[in-house]
């Protein structure tokens, strides 16, 4: 059985579903891509929109999602972090 | 209690580097261990953390043993009442900072161990740090008790890696695991030291290797975060 996803799990999720795409996706994409509910993906992104790793934009009247220069620092640091927890079995 | 010089004349100053060294690497895992634990909050990187600390920190009290007797070797060329009284303020000296090195090295390396061993009972953990005490009190005197008690945690904690890599057959688990057993290794020649000072020699370029592989690790570590894309 696969062990639930922690939050820095999900984080890392949505960050690489972005990345993934080139740094810009539409949020019905993300949810997909992240696995998640839309009210789970909307805490989510309330908070990374906060923090400023991703913002919003507006393109031939559709909704997209950017990664920042800032969010991709973000995401290189959790998988730094992953490779370590797996390297030492933590 | 006199601490003996277990290192060649020649290879006092490496050796020094070397322990400078092993201090950067440990505190270097201690560092970067922390600063994944304030963005996951996991509980495991901060015990590693503290755990790598108490090893570098170990190594500093190694390298002040060190130090001092590679100052006292400059200038105590010759023996005399002022010499004397130099060398008993000496033996007090590195007789403390060996006490403080071997008593943090085997903390470290028991929380390091406990770590990878899951939730233990009190009346272990008492019984674990009565063992600890026991062989600092007489690593002083007996310097093999520190090497062999360092063993024991050592082979423990490269085991619980080999598995690891079993499992998920990562390669820097793999390297991780096999940097452990060659500082395991080491320790079997530095508990010899007393037959000859090629074994402390052999136990420190061994000891070498394997925190090398560890640095190598996490700059490996560092390079893979930001190349995958």
């Amino acid at each position: 059985m696969e062990r639930k996803r922690s939050r820095t799990d999900i984080i890392h999720d949505i960050m690489m579903s972005i990345q993934n795409k080139n740094g810009r996706i539409k949020p019905t994409h993300l949810m997909y891509k992240a696995n998640l509910s839309y009210n789970q993906m909307n805490s989510y992104l309330e908070e990374l929109l906060e923090k400023e790793f991703i913002e919003k934009t507006i393109e031939k009247k559709s909704n997209y999602l950017l990664m920042t220069d800032k969010g991709f620092n973000f995401t290189q640091k959790i998988r730094e972090m992953k490779d370590f927890e797996k390297t030492f079995g933590l | 209690m006199i601490y003996l010089k277990h290192t060649l004349d020649w290879f006092q100053f490496p050796s020094l580097v070397i322990d400078l060294f092993s201090f950067i690497v440990l505190f270097l895992i201690g560092l970067v261990s922390l600063k994944y634990y304030k963005l996951n909050k996991n509980k495991k990187s901060l015990y590693l953390s503290i755990s790598f600390s108490f090893i570098a920190l170990s190594f500093l009290f190694k390298l002040l043993t060190n130090v001092a007797m590679f100052y006292d070797d400059l200038i105590n060329p010759q023996i005399g009442i002022q010499t004397l009284q130099i060398i008993r303020e000496y033996n007090i000296f590195s007789n403390l900072t060996f006490t403080i090195f071997a008593f943090f090295n085997l903390i470290g390396l028991y929380l390091l161990y406990k770590l990878y061993q899951g939730k233990q009972t009190s009346s272990n953990i008492f019984l674990m740090s009565y063992f600890i005490l026991i062989s600092t009190y007489f690593s002083n005197s007996n310097y093999y008790i520190f090497h062999l008690t360092s063993l024991i945690f050592l082979i423990s904690i490269s085991a619980f890696y080999w598995k690891k890599y079993s499992e998920n057959l990562f390669i820097n688990t793999k390297l991780l695991a096999l940097s452990f057993s060659i500082i395991s290794a080491s320790q079997i020649f530095f508990i010899f030291t007393t037959f000859g000072k090629l074994f402390y020699l052999a136990g420190e370029i061994i000891q070498l290797g394997g925190y090398a592989l560890l640095l190598l690790i996490i700059t490996h570590i560092q390079k893979n975060g930001k190349k995958k894309i």
